[in-house]
Formats: C-alpha cells, structure tokens, sequence
C-alpha cells in the first residue's frame, strides 16, 4: 500500500550526521554534563545531613554545663547582707 | 573527531563500568561508538532535524545519570535507544499540542539526502505529522528504521501484541490519508 512512500523514506533519511555536527554536540554534552546540578536526593542527604549535624552540636554544648561562668562573664555584684549576719547571727540586734 | 583512544576497543560493559565512575573518556566513547545510531533513530521518528542535536543531548546526559538502573551492560546501545524515543515521544507530543493550539501545521520539511524523492518524504512525514506519537513512533521504527517487532515492543516499552496492533492502525490511518 504505502511501498513509493516506504521507499522514498528509507532511501533519503539518512541522519545529516557528520563528524563535526558529532564533534560540536559531543562537547556541549560534556560541558553540561559537567555542570549538572546535584541530584534531588543529593540535596535531601545534604539537608539531613545538616539538620544532624546542628543538633548534635547543640546537644554536645548543653550537656557541657552551660552555666558555669567564663572568664568573660562581668563580675557578679556583691550582695548587701544585714549587719546581724556578719557575726554569725550570735548578737542578736 | 578526538575519540580515538584505547577505550575503542573496550566493550560496553566495561565503558558502562568507568562512567558510573565518572570517566569522561569512557563517556566520550560511549557517545562515539552510538551517538550515529541515536540520531539516525531520532532523525527517522521525528522527520527533520530542528531538535536532533537537543534530543540526543538530552539522550546521553539521562542515560548517563539513569545508568545504575541498566540491569544488563551490554544492552547500552538498546537502553539509549529507549530514553531517545522517550524523547522524541514528549517532543511530537509538545508539537502536536502546539499545533492544536495555533491551529496550523508545522511545516519543518524533511532535510533530505536525495531531492528527488522528496515529495513523497514529505507527504508521508506530513501524514504522520497527524497520527499521535503512540502509533507514528512503532511504525516508524518498525517500517522506516527496520527494526523487528521484538525489537520496537522493547524500544516503546510495550507489549508485542500492542505494538503490531498500533502499527496496524497507523498503517491503516496513514493509507487511508495518503489515499493508497
């Protein structure tokens, strides 16, 4: 039914493929390969992984008593105390 | 063109092997030893050479990154046969949705080797231009690229069954259109 056109196509439709056509795609391919983005699921590890991580940190810097002064912390203002207390409470007034 | 290095002469099984690693030589390889074949699949699907160059791009660089997902090594000719006509399926299928949309047909003619068949090139290509990526690309590869019918049903990821039904009804739609 369709021979004259089955011919015709199979005659003719080489690809117009030749070496430097070849050449030109085979570098754009390589040089968009090279800067592909990362993956989604390389993203996702690298979030988690993140996420992990500060919360490790966190935890290791509570846990390591955060409550004791430093070296740069000011120097706590002297509490006022009643006279009777100087002298262990023993004279009373 | 630079491909000529001992990678040559490795088999598709040990290229597959050095790109998973990254290799870029063995990717310049792989893309030596099948870029013609992928083209010359995509160049008979489509008709005409506008989007050969993106299309086998596109090809390379999915394969590439769809490689760990390739059961059998020394199918890597077939697995890049089967992303180009994933491929060409989305882009005859953008084109003929555009085509509905401006309501005019897309005249990318045939570039062809020999002028004097072309007449007949462009009726039929005009011809499948009307028939829905399902039934052109099974006839095409089956009738114009010649490949076997095992060969196309594993090219459309489909059924034997299903594959000879299409190209039956593309034949037939296609007949019916070019009034033989």
């Amino acid at each position: 039914m369709l021979n004259r056109y089955l011919a015709a196509a199979r005659a003719t439709m080489d690809p117009p493929w030749d070496a430097s056509r070849a050449e030109r795609v085979l570098e754009e391919t390589v040089a968009r390969r090279s800067r592909r983005p990362p993956s989604p699921a390389l993203w996702i590890l690298a979030f988690t992984g993140g996420a992990i991580a500060a919360l490790c940190i966190e935890a290791v810097s509570g846990s390591a008593g955060g409550a004791s002064p430093k070296s740069s912390d000011p120097f706590p203002a002297a509490e006022s105390a009643p006279a009777d207390a100087l002298d262990g409470g023993k004279q009373a007034g | 063109m630079s491909f000529a290095n001992p990678s040559d002469v490795l088999s598709d099984a040990l290229l597959l092997e050095r790109m998973q690693r990254d290799d870029e030589a063995a990717f310049r390889a792989v893309y030596a030893r099948h870029a013609r074949y992928v083209a010359g699949v995509v160049y008979r699907l489509v008709g005409d050479d506008a989007d050969l160059d993106d299309i086998v791009q596109e090809t390379f660089l999915d394969a590439t990154s769809g490689l760990k997902s390739l059961e059998d090594p020394a199918s890597l000719r077939r697995w890049l046969a089967v992303v180009a006509v994933r491929k060409v399926h989305s882009l005859l299928a953008r084109r003929r949705r555009r085509r509905w949309l401006t309501w005019s047909l897309l005249q990318v003619a045939p570039l062809l080797s020999n002028p004097t068949d072309g007449q007949a090139v462009e009726e039929l290509y005009d011809a499948l231009d009307r028939l829905p990526a399902k039934l052109r690309i099974p006839w095409v590869l089956s009738r114009i690229a010649d490949e076997s019918l095992p060969d196309v049903a594993v090219l459309c990821e489909t059924s034997l069954a299903t594959v000879k039904r299409r190209i039956a009804l593309a034949e037939e739609r296609l007949a019916r259109r070019l009034g033989c």
